[in-house]
């Protein structure tokens, strides 16, 4: 199976690195390109052609709201943002939601810890195996 | 799961980042402690406290995390609830800042979390005076120092708590875009982006026909009818399918066979320039209202003159000396403007005074009216009225295209037949002018004349009086017993070229096909509407080789 190009995009330089350890442990993803805010991203999407956008909300220059209306209109890959408010259905989320998101999911937590994977990330990975009708 | 390479990079880059953002959030409080109500920097300390948040959740340091959480939940008063920072709020940022650089270095050095409870201070403070600050007026004040009960921390899970339960987000209604303003200005941005790298790519393939353009205007087109099918633009999208599919083709001919045919994609760009206009026109009162949040427009290059398309005809034109080619190109354009009203008029006149019986006329006056003689010369009156506008109308149009032939002179462009008199039709989405001199006849398309050959593929035959005429259809449409067929003169034999429409006639300037162009199949060049758009004209001789 051809494997699921990801793109990730956080202002975060650490949490971009473990997300991106995180699909390294799964051999039907790679991820192809990450972006430091929106409008990184929406520089770099043409080239990327990702399959799945893993989206910050909170980001400068251009944040996660403002890019969900540019990718719903730039790409066909599916949007998942990964919120740290998104656990509490916070007016961001639902905006997140009705501006196109595929899915709001919680950001990872306590990956230091060896189980992320048992975690936060694990609904982060059922989700996407289920936007991309993957069997889990 | 992490190997320990890994996580001692992912430490290293948190530490970096930490460290840079608590830098980002000291700078941000002291510069608001001047000037407190700055909407940018409130925006960039929540930011730079959230990214504090997010990479201790993301390490599992929970002390630093709640600490962080509650700094940030402060600050989101100001953001969000419009609560004015004040002096104290600042000072107990301040306060909570030195907490958190320490709890920061701390876990740095340890590489693991401290107890929570190292936290529970600041917390507590940010607490009350987060509640103090949403209280109404008028209710009883929280003194944040004597506020001793700690609140649970909103939203977080307690130290060794189970995780949280998967989030499900309820079902929400998605936004259309095509009634968002801020969508619909970033898809009218998209649209002029996406029809210039068209345009150029088309260019470019017609001067060095390289397969690589077409396949940058398929790119562009394709993302672009993307972008319109989710603006709900069925017509744009539908059209730029057409031309990404005609482009592919090319593509591929030019693959195998080394020369490829481009005949069919100007017509498929004009079908989407009229969709294009189409669907600005949906947009046009959206795209004026100004939008909530827009974020710092990027350098766009400048808009092309106002009813100017696709500029295929007179690209290499050069620009006068001292005059910029924009400038004579709208001057063109407009002379083009006045010249296609005028020749509206014309045709109307001519209409009118060709279906004027004039005899029949004379003769009912002279039978039934009262007073013959002033009926008579009003109603001669009246035509010689129409005669005269008729004849100003052909002045003007000739004056027009005196104009439009010194002007394109002056742009440098060569003309072998500048002026053509000819029938426009429409054939599929595309309209064409046919030279007048090679129509023979216009006439009906019914089941007694359209036939069917047993012979040569059952191809289709017209029977015009007792001449069997080939059919040609262009729109490679199915071809019914309805509609029209315009007999042209080939050189060796008359054809039925069948039509969807006759539009009317129309002495148009023609400009010739340049570079790959010249070899387009059924086509000897093109021609400017009266909007500046450009249209085909058909080549008899060429279409009766083609068959």
């Amino acid at each position: 199976m051809e494997k699921k190009r990801i793109m990730i995009v956080d202002d975060s330089p650490a949490m971009r690195l473990v997300i991106r350890n995180f699909f390294s442990t799964d051999k039907n993803f790679v991820v192809v390109q990450t972006a430091e805010n929106g409008r990184d991203a929406l520089e770099k999407l043409p080239a990327a052609n990702p399959d799945v956008i893993l989206l910050d909300l909170e980001m400068p220059e251009m944040g996660g709201l403002e890019f969900l209306r540019h990718a719903r209109l730039k790409t066909r890959a599916k949007l998942v943002v990964l919120s740290s408010v998104a656990a509490t259905g916070s007016q961001a989320a639902l905006q997140a939601r009705m501006l196109g998101a595929d899915a709001v999911v919680a950001k990872p937590s306590g990956a230091v810890s060896y189980d992320l994977a048992e975690k936060r990330g694990s609904e982060l990975w059922q989700v996407i195996h289920q936007l991309l009708g993957m069997q889990g | 799961m992490e190997n320990s390479n890994d996580l001692e990079e992912i430490w290293s880059i948190f530490g970096e980042e930490i460290r840079e953002n608590l830098d980002l959030v000291e700078d941000c409080l002291l510069k608001l402690a001047n000037n407190p109500q700055d909407p940018d920097l409130i925006a960039a300390l929540f930011r730079s406290m959230h990214t504090v948040k997010g990479g201790a959740r993301m390490m599992g340091l929970s002390a630093l995390e709640t600490l962080a959480h509650h700094a940030e939940d402060l600050v989101s008063l100001a953001r969000d609830e419009g609560i004015p920072l004040d002096e104290e709020m600042i000072h107990l940022l301040l306060l909570s800042l030195d907490h958190l650089r320490q709890l920061a270095e701390e876990v740095l050095c340890r590489r693991q979390d401290v107890d929570q409870c190292r936290a529970a201070g600041p917390v507590r403070a940010l607490e009350a005076l987060i509640a103090a600050r949403r209280a109404p007026a008028g209710a009883p004040g929280v003194n944040p120092l004597t506020q001793v009960e700690p609140a649970p921390a909103a939203g977080l899970p307690a130290a060794g708590a189970a995780p949280a339960a998967a989030y499900v987000p309820p079902p929400v209604e998605i936004i259309d875009l095509a009634t968002d303003p801020l969508s619909v200005r970033i898809f009218l941005e998209m649209e002029d982006e996406e029809l210039r790298k068209i345009q150029a790519g088309l260019e470019t393939y017609i001067e060095q026909p390289q397969s690589e353009a077409l396949e940058r205007v398929a790119s562009a087109a394709d993302s672009l009818a993307y972008a319109a099918g989710q603006m709900g633009c069925a017509g744009l999208a539908e059209a730029l399918g057409q031309l990404v599919a005609a482009c592919v083709a090319c593509i591929q001919q030019d693959d195998s066979a080394g020369s490829p045919p481009v005949e069919n994609l100007l017509p498929l760009l004009v079908a989407v320039e009229e969709a294009e206009v189409a669907a600005r026109q949906r947009f046009a009162s959206l795209a004026s209202t100004p939008p909530a949040v827009v974020s710092p427009p990027a350098a766009k290059p400048p808009e092309p003159p106002a009813g100017e398309t696709y500029p295929l005809a007179v690209k290499d034109a050069a620009p006068a000396p001292g005059v910029p080619s924009g400038q004579i190109m709208q001057q063109f354009l407009d002379v083009i403007g006045e010249m296609a009203g005028d020749q509206t008029t014309l045709n109307q006149l001519v209409v009118r005074l060709s279906g004027a019986d004039l005899l029949g006329g004379i003769t009912r006056i002279l039978k039934f009216e009262q007073d013959p003689t002033r009926a008579l010369e009003a109603y001669l009156s009246q035509h010689m009225q129409d005669i005269a506008a008729l004849t100003q109308a052909e002045h003007r149009v000739s004056a027009s295209i005196g104009r439009l032939q010194e002007m394109v002179n002056e742009m440098g462009i060569s003309i072998d037949r500048t002026i053509v008199d000819g029938m426009v039709v429409r054939i599929g989405r595309v309209e064409y002018l046919i030279p007048i001199a090679s129509i023979l006849r216009i006439a009906g398309i019914s089941a007694q004349n359209l036939l069917r050959s047993s012979s040569e593929g059952h191809r289709l035959l017209f029977q015009m009086e007792e001449q069997i005429l080939p059919v040609i259809d262009l729109s490679e449409a199915e071809c019914s017993a309805d509609g029209l067929v315009v007999v042209v003169e080939g050189e060796a034999l008359p054809f039925a070229l069948r039509i969807d429409e006759l539009v009317g006639q129309q002495r148009a300037l023609v400009l010739p096909l340049t570079g790959q162009m010249v070899g387009i199949r059924n086509v000897s060049g093109c021609f400017l509407h009266g909007d500046g758009k450009v249209g085909m004209v058909l080549d008899p001789a060429r279409i009766e080789a083609a068959c």
